[in-house]
């Protein structure tokens, strides 16, 4: 009787539109209604997915446990609104201090996401890999190396899995070797950035500082600036093995302020002022 | 936190065009956070100097649900935006996926004339 009554209320909530004025459902009963939408039904607002994410933080790993086969099962739906909401409610879950152990069953959901041609779900699976806890398992090394070797993913998702790797396996020779090949691309200056950024602070061979180091003399001014400040960040060897790149950045003419006070200040760490 | 600032100046003058639309759309990420969970905005500020004594002015916008926001022209604000919330989910959902984002046009309203 109750479960009928569940069932129509739900009917109710999609054909409104809203979850305002409603009981908030569990995570389980939310993503199964959500699975069974037609592809082409009106999505529910940010506001009402909020709602019952906000119930994942709290809530038992025994909820979640009997709730993410509905999730896995919403992120296969063929509306990308849907698979959307699906992957939203997984980064909550992998955000757990529990997280490694309740997603380990659902790896492989989430490893489906880099096919997705939507690059936010690629870039989803790679945020849900890269902050499960107590820490990633060694399962995501493999899907990732996989990522990032196809040319035809979204490649600021990619660079945001050379971080997770660089900062998960920075002596495994295959990752280095998937960074140098990733690196070696012809990338748009955003992304070559992005993937700059991503291996700030991390501790990467030095091959691939090399390549960090390549970008002070990129044509494209973000590309520099990132480069310039990403450097310091990378040990000393690396400052040391970028100061002569460092001198020319800050003595070239027409080089701007900006980028030259970061090579500056790159070299004055050298000489440990 | 992620700290953000962007800042677009442009003087609108009266005689200029009587409709003045300006846009701005940019997307920028903090890259201490992920690198892919940027912040976008797309807006366009129309300025009418039909009437140079009284001119008014709307705004287009269509952003993500975080950060905060504002536009103010020739002193006047003209659109603020204040997320209604500051926790991880909240900002996961906004940038991450890019959902809630905020659309719209204001009412066009009288600013101070230059």
């Amino acid at each position: 009787m109750s479960h009928i009554f569940l069932k129509a209320s739900w009917v109710m909530v999609f054909v409104g539109g809203s979850l305002a004025g409603q009981t908030t459902p569990s995570v389980q009963s939310f993503f199964r209604q959500l699975a069974r939408q037609p592809a082409d039904s009106s999505l529910p607002t940010y506001d009402d997915v909020l709602k019952v994410v906000d119930e994942i933080p709290a809530a038992t790993p025994d909820d979640i446990t009997v709730a993410l086969p509905v999730i896995v099962q919403a992120l296969s739906h063929p509306n990308d609104g849907i698979k959307v909401d699906a992957a939203f409610a997984l980064t909550a879950v992998a955000m757990r201090a529990d997280s490694a152990s309740l997603l380990e069953p659902h790896l492989a959901a989430i490893n489906s996401l880099f096919d997705s041609a939507n690059d936010r779900l690629q870039n989803s699976a790679v945020f849900i890999f890269s902050v499960l806890k107590p820490k990633p398992p060694q399962e995501i090394v493999p899907p990732l190396l996989n990522f990032l070797a196809k040319s035809d993913r979204d490649t600021h998702a990619q660079a945001s899995a050379v971080g997770v790797l660089a900062r998960y396996e920075p002596e495994d020779a295959l990752v280095t070797t998937a960074i140098k090949n990733f690196l070696s691309r012809k990338l748009d200056p955003e992304s070559r950035a992005s993937a700059f950024n991503a291996l700030r602070s991390t501790r990467v061979k030095p091959q691939i500082v090399d390549m960090i180091i390549a970008g002070l003399d990129d044509p494209n001014q973000g590309v520099r600036f990132t480069a310039v400040q990403v450097i310091p960040s990378l040990g000393r060897t690396a400052l040391l093995q970028a100061q002569p790149a460092l001198e020319k950045m800050a003595n070239r003419p027409g080089e701007t302020q900006d980028v030259k006070k970061y090579a500056n200040e790159a070299l004055a760490q050298i000489k440990g002022q | 936190m992620p700290y953000f600032s962007f800042e677009n100046r442009r003087q609108f003058e009266n005689g200029a065009d009587q409709a003045a639309p300006v846009s701005s759309s940019a997307s920028a990420s903090n890259p201490l956070e992920s690198v892919n969970a940027p912040i976008t905005w797309d807006m366009r500020i129309v300025v009418d100097t039909t009437n140079p004594n009284a001119p008014t002015a709307y705004v287009n916008y269509n952003h993500t649900c975080y950060p905060s926001r504002q536009i103010i022209v020739n002193g006047d604000l003209l659109y603020r935006y204040t997320p209604p919330r500051n926790d991880l989910n909240y900002i996961t959902g906004c940038l991450l996926f890019q959902s809630g984002k905020i659309t719209g046009q204001t009412n066009p309203s009288t600013i101070a004339p230059r």
